[in-house]
């Protein structure tokens, strides 16, 4: 089969939303990925939605059959929301453990979509870059939501400092009766919505940083034991455009979708919506993973991060009875897979990110999911400083300085806006400047391949680490005639367990249910149904039942795994000197 | 104005003691299922086709149609310029008698307007949803098909109770074909009861205490549980029947996971008649007061639903809560004011907690019916005057003779006890009463949403062309026109006083006088719009706040003042600039 070219990765380097679409690219090869020429800013190198929908649909279309692109809801603004399924077996019977692939929920991380949309095309194209796709896909169903939330990938493009992602009806922010009426504003002209320093600071709104002496860039809180006194505050950059005496208080936009899932939903935020799931880009997300109860795992590229470090196992909500981030008995498995990530991608640093209702928080603490977040890249290091720079003094906040020094010394200074002074017409005196948007968020565009790559092995590892509970063996033995005690011995020889802890506290996840179909006369010894909660990785457990069988008959039972796989037992005569027969059943859901 | 005289004329020609005139000929002392309960509603509404208005919000899991009668007068004003109350029953289908309160309520309104003048002034600056059932198809269920008193709380989209994959497989059985679900009792020689000899009606426990010779009585029969048969074949009886989950936890205030609150279904308004509701109820910010019947128990309940919510209730809003709660108890014999996680038990995600949690707004849940009202002095009743009761008023309506059934797995059973009716259902000869007296009380409810009106006045000339304008905007009822919940979490918008002048840049300066009602104090100043004032706290139940303005403005002229609130209607007041009111 002609491999296609990659449809990603060649529109991920698209320096320019309004550029025409560039022909494909020839095929390079995988483990030697192309090496673009570094583009200016991190924001350009994005492509827009139409072109990264359209490269979603070419995937599915040259993938022979592999990958379908399929429609899990509408948008508040009438976009489909796709998802890719990734299989080696279109038309499979029998379920393998799946992995979901979910970015795009917001406007900020719009690379992880890019990288979620290249992790599917490795694998559909077999390409061997890092991970043995086809093996892996022999075993493995994938899923892919690569962009949760169009509208905000949209608008983001569009208007990324002032739209982080809300979408739905707006929302009056400061309760005013009047609606998105002052958002944050480009005041200098300068094309960026940044920050503001405010220099003359009112006795009621008083100042409360001090520029850094090791880089006046940067700030901190003044040292009050040294007398030190607080020479302004920090605000986003915006006008008062209501006079309400408030500056960038009511932005554009309605509800912030990873902010509206069930989990510590914070229910008086403006943006979290006025109930779980109200934004319609949320609630699709929750019927896929309610009508799709096989999935494995869950991976997520944006916002959080659970990998590069372990989550938080001891802290638990108001009730006491549901974890804020983990359960105790999950921290080893996350700390596991923890370190297949650090392995397979590198990333060892992450930044700090709201938790509270979002997506991944959902799926792990109402779902019972093994939810593992990414923060896509992390903060390179810096090239080394010039000479005359490695005695300066120490800067209060090192990793925000060191992400100037990665600007600085090799992105070309494009991380960070030099404050500039400017008379605000309410404010008086200010400085406008700051961090560029999303500089500290959007990896450049070079970056992309690699970390394609390294999403993709690690996916591959997460795959090889399922659950794998079978039945080991079937005995039977015959206690007096006409009376047969069959024994189900199963075993989960894979790497997760059958169910985290969390599942097994809500019981979002069915058990493995064991099904003797006897007639309650014939049944001597046992449950009908009998069940089994709980299957480590390397742990084995047995079932037995007594029953009058009649010899030249047969006894089934039915095994059903929380996967949504079934099999079928046989015990008939010959199990007597064999063992039972494991016959392949398929899907149940 | 000219009206007034008129309704009292009318109501001076009725004896006070008869009932109203019933314009939709509707008796209600009599139960109906949801198709008839509709009809009755519909029929209220076209028999008022001025003041009621049907409307239909949704459709239930089982596309039955979800329905509120909205009763608002159109020429006293449209509905979002008054404060609206909300009052819903029947949320947990068994529970029916909420459904005949409401329609009651309904239809009493649409009596006494022009009737009672009380009530017709009350029923023009208000307006009401009625939502006579939340869950029709539970509803419709308990009066079709065989249940117990306490069967179906759910409503009917399937969900998998015993997690075995299969939706709603083995739910109860009618065995006698008496059209309840009643007990199972199977001979047993170690039972654990003995039918009663007085009355073979009754099993009575045997004593488990041993007797002076170390020997332990045995009985002759054993419950074995609610009448059902497995259904699927997996050795249990009844575990997963219709529905199975709680639309009274599903709301989305403190909602919690299965794990924590059991029905809770798997998210907030996860199904189609709690999403309707809400949308409904999230679209009309005028609803200041909130009413749910469920059954039974003789409760005036308020929230928290859980301990660690009791600062969602702070002193100010409890004021108004005990009064309305205190009144209540003197209307419903039998009935206690209570808290629901102190006095009932734990709920998380109620219905009621979401509207005065999370909404801000004053609501109760009223449990209906008490057996204590059997009693000639209110007292709890024992098992046998219980008993009395049954035989001598109800003339043993509520029990069916137990009666040998085959059983598949337990062989030859008695099946047979006390039917649905028997416990919490209001007695049909007593239904007329449980439902006028809770109308009573919601609209005494009702009554106690925000009323606005000026107090004191005064302009007071700074010189140069300059007034200092003082105000006193009072609320003559017990509910805030923000409760203190709504102002504590930013709930909504605050209230607004906007001051009109020919040029708007007169407006010098305003803020709100710190003690209420006293003019001669200094104010606040606001530090931005200051002919806007954002009135976060609202003004207090039967209490005032004084605001100030100091406005440049020609003698003479005349300043106008509006004051809006989400709850109440909008108050407008004119002054004329010249010295006036008194300090």
């Amino acid at each position: 089969m002609m491999i296609a070219p990659l449809v990603v990765l060649q529109l991920a380097f698209v320096q320019d939303a309004a550029a025409p679409a560039q022909p494909p690219a020839p095929a390079a090869p995988a483990t030697e990925p192309a090496k673009p020429a570094p583009p200016p800013t991190s924001f350009g190198e994005l492509i827009s939605l139409e072109a990264l929908e359209q490269s979603l649909r070419q995937l599915a279309a040259s993938s022979d059959g592999k990958v379908t692109l399929a429609s899990i809801g509408t948008s508040t603004a009438g976009r489909t929301i796709h998802a890719l399924h990734v299989t080696s077996e279109p038309k499979r019977k029998v379920p393998v453990p799946a992995v979901l692939i979910v970015a795009g929920l917001d406007g900020w991380h719009r690379s992880g979509s890019l990288v979620a949309a290249g992790v599917a095309e490795r694998f559909a194209l077999e390409q061997r870059a890092a991970i043995d796709a086809r093996t892996v896909l022999d075993g493995l169903d994938l899923w892919v939501i690569p962009i949760a939330n169009p509208d905000a990938w949209a608008v983001g493009l569009a208007r990324p400092q002032d739209h982080a992602g809300r979408v739905g009806a707006r929302i009056d922010d400061d309760r005013d009766g009047r609606v998105d009426e002052d958002a944050p504003r480009d005041v200098n002209g300068d094309g960026v919505i940044a920050m503001m320093r405010r220099l003359d600071c009112p006795s009621d709104a008083p100042a409360t940083r001090v520029a850094d002496a090791a880089d006046p860039r940067l700030d901190r809180a003044p040292d009050g034991a040294k007398g030190e006194l607080a020479a302004f505050s920090l605000m986003v950059e915006g006008l008062d455009q209501d006079g309400d005496g408030s500056v960038g208080e009511d932005a554009i936009g309605g509800i912030t979708v990873d902010a509206n899932f069930p989990h510590l939903w914070r229910e008086f935020a403006a943006d979290a919506g006025r109930f779980p799931l109200e934004a319609p880009e949320a609630k699709a997300l929750a019927e896929f993973i309610r009508t799709h109860p096989g999935l494995g795992a869950v991976y997520v590229l944006g916002r959080q991060d659970s990998l590069a470090r372990t989550p938080n196992h001891e802290r638990r909500d108001i009730t006491g009875r549901t974890p804020v981030f983990i359960d105790g008995d999950d921290k080893a498995l996350y700390e596991r897979i923890g370190k297949l990530y650090r392995d397979s991608t590198g990333i060892e640093r992450a930044r700090d990110a709201a938790h509270e209702g979002s997506f991944a928080a959902w799926c792990y603490a109402h779902r019972g999911l093994p939810t593992f977040c990414s923060q896509v890249w992390q903060r390179p290091d810096p090239s080394p400083p010039p000479e005359d720079k490695k005695d300066a003094p120490k800067p209060a906040d090192e990793d925000a300085a060191a992400w100037l020094a990665w600007s600085d010394r090799d992105q070309g200074s494009r991380g960070f806006l030099p404050w500039k002074p400017f008379d605000h017409p309410s404010l008086g005196k200010v400085e406008i400047g700051g961090w560029a948007p999303g500089f500290r968020t959007e990896p450049p565009s070079a970056m992309l391949p690699e970390l394609i790559t390294k999403h993709a092995g690690f996916v591959a590892a997460l795959a090889g680490e399922s659950a794998r509970v079978r039945v080991e063996r079937v005995k039977a033995r015959e206690v007096a005639p006409g009376v047969t005690e069959i024994t189900v011995d199963l075993v989960n020889d894979g790497r997760m367990p059958m169910t985290t802890a969390m599942a097994r506290t809500n019981d979002a996840i069915p058990p493995l249910r064991l099904r003797a179909k006897v007639g309650i006369d014939a049944l001597l010894s046992g449950d009908v149904e009998r069940r089994i909660e709980r299957l480590d990785p390397g742990s084995r457990a047995s079932v037995s039942w007594t029953v009058r069988r009649a010899p030249k008959t047969h006894i089934e039972i039915g095994v059903h795994y929380p996967s949504g796989r079934f099999d079928r037992v046989i015990v008939d005569d010959d199990a007597l000197l064999y063992g039972g027969r494991v016959l392949e059943g398929g899907w149940e859901w | 104005m000219v009206m007034a005289p008129m309704i009292v004329i009318a109501a001076a020609a009725l004896a006070p003691q008869d009932a109203l005139p019933s314009k939709s000929g509707i008796a209600w002392n009599r139960y109906r299922d949801y198709d008839e309960l509709l009809a009755a509603v519909r029929q209220v509404a076209a028999r008022s086709p001025n003041l009621v208005r049907i409307e239909e919000i949704g459709k239930s899991a089982l596309g039955r149609p979800m329905v509120v009668a909205i009763v608002n007068n159109p020429t006293t004003g449209p509905e979002a310029s008054k404060p609206a109350m909300w009052i819903d029953g029947n949320i947990h289908g068994n529970e029916v008698q909420a459904g005949e309160v409401v329609g009651y309520t309904l239809d009493a309104l649409c009596n006494a307007h022009g009737q009672v003048p009380g009530l017709t002034e009350l029923i023009d600056r208000s307006v009401f949803y009625l939502c006579p059932s939340v869950n029709p198809d539970g509803r419709d269920e308990w009066f079709s098909k065989a249940h117990t008193p306490n069967s179906n709380r759910t409503g009917l989209q399937p969900f998998d109770n015993d997690r075995d994959g299969e939706l709603d497989e083995d739910g109860p059985d009618d065995l006698d074909g008496d059209g309840s679900i009643g007990q199972m009792w199977r001979k047993d020689p170690n039972g654990t009861h003995r039918r009663d000899p007085r009355d073979p009606r009754r099993f009575t426990p045997v004593s488990r205490e041993p007797k002076p010779d170390g020997t332990v009585e045995r009985g002759d029969w054993s419950f074995a549980g609610e009448e059902g048969i497995d259904n699927d074949g997996d050795g249990r009886v009844n575990e997963d029947g219709q529905g199975g989950y709680d639309m009274n936890r599903n709301w989305p205030s403190d909602w919690q996971p299965d794990h924590v609150q059991r029905g809770a279904g798997p998210w907030p308004l996860s199904y189609p008649e709690t999403r309707c509701v809400a949308e409904f109820i999230l679209a009309r910010p005028n609803i200041a007061a909130v009413q749910s019947y469920h059954n039974a128990g003789g409760m005036i309940l308020r929230g928290p639903g859980v301990q660690y919510n009791e600062s969602a209730y702070p002193a100010s809003d409890r004021a108004a809560y005990d009064a309305i709660a205190a009144a209540g108890a003197q209307m419903l014999p039998g009935y206690r004011p209570m808290i629901i996680y102190k006095d009932l038990y734990t709920v998380h995600g109620g219905f009621v907690n979401w509207t005065a949690e999370g909404l801000g707004v004053v609501s109760f849940t009223n449990e209906l019916w008490t057996d204590d009202r059997i009693m000639q002095n209110g007292s709890a009743p024992t098992e046998e005057q219980r008993t009395r009761w049954r035989d001598d008023v109800l003339f043993g309506r509520t029990f069916k003779d137990w009666t040998e059934v085959q059983h598949p797995t337990l062989g030859t059973i008695l099946v047979g006890g006390q039917n649905k009716w028997s416990s919490r259902a209001t007695p049909h000869f007593m239904l007329e009463e449980e439902c006028h007296r809770n109308f009573a009380f919601t609209t005494f409810h009702a009554s106690q949403m925000p009323l606005l009106r000026a107090g004191h006045t005064r302009v007071r000339s700074l010189g140069e062309g300059v007034w200092e304008v003082s105000v006193e905007i009072c609320n003559d009822r017990r509910i805030p026109t923000r409760t203190g919940r709504a102002a504590d979490r930013g709930i909504a918008q605050p209230d607004l006083l906007t001051i009109g002048l020919s040029d708007p840049a007169g407006v010098v300066a305003a803020g709100g006088v710190a003690e209420g009602g006293v003019l001669d104090r200094t104010y606040s100043p606001v530090k931005a719009e200051p002919a806007r004032l954002r009135v976060e706290r609202g003004i207090p139940g039967l209490g005032s706040t004084v605001f100030r303005f100091i406005v440049r403005a020609n003698a003479g002229s005349t300043v106008r003042l509006r004051y809006e609130s989400q709850k109440a209607s909008p108050l407008d007041i004119e002054l004329l600039m010249q010295e006036s009111g008194s300090p």
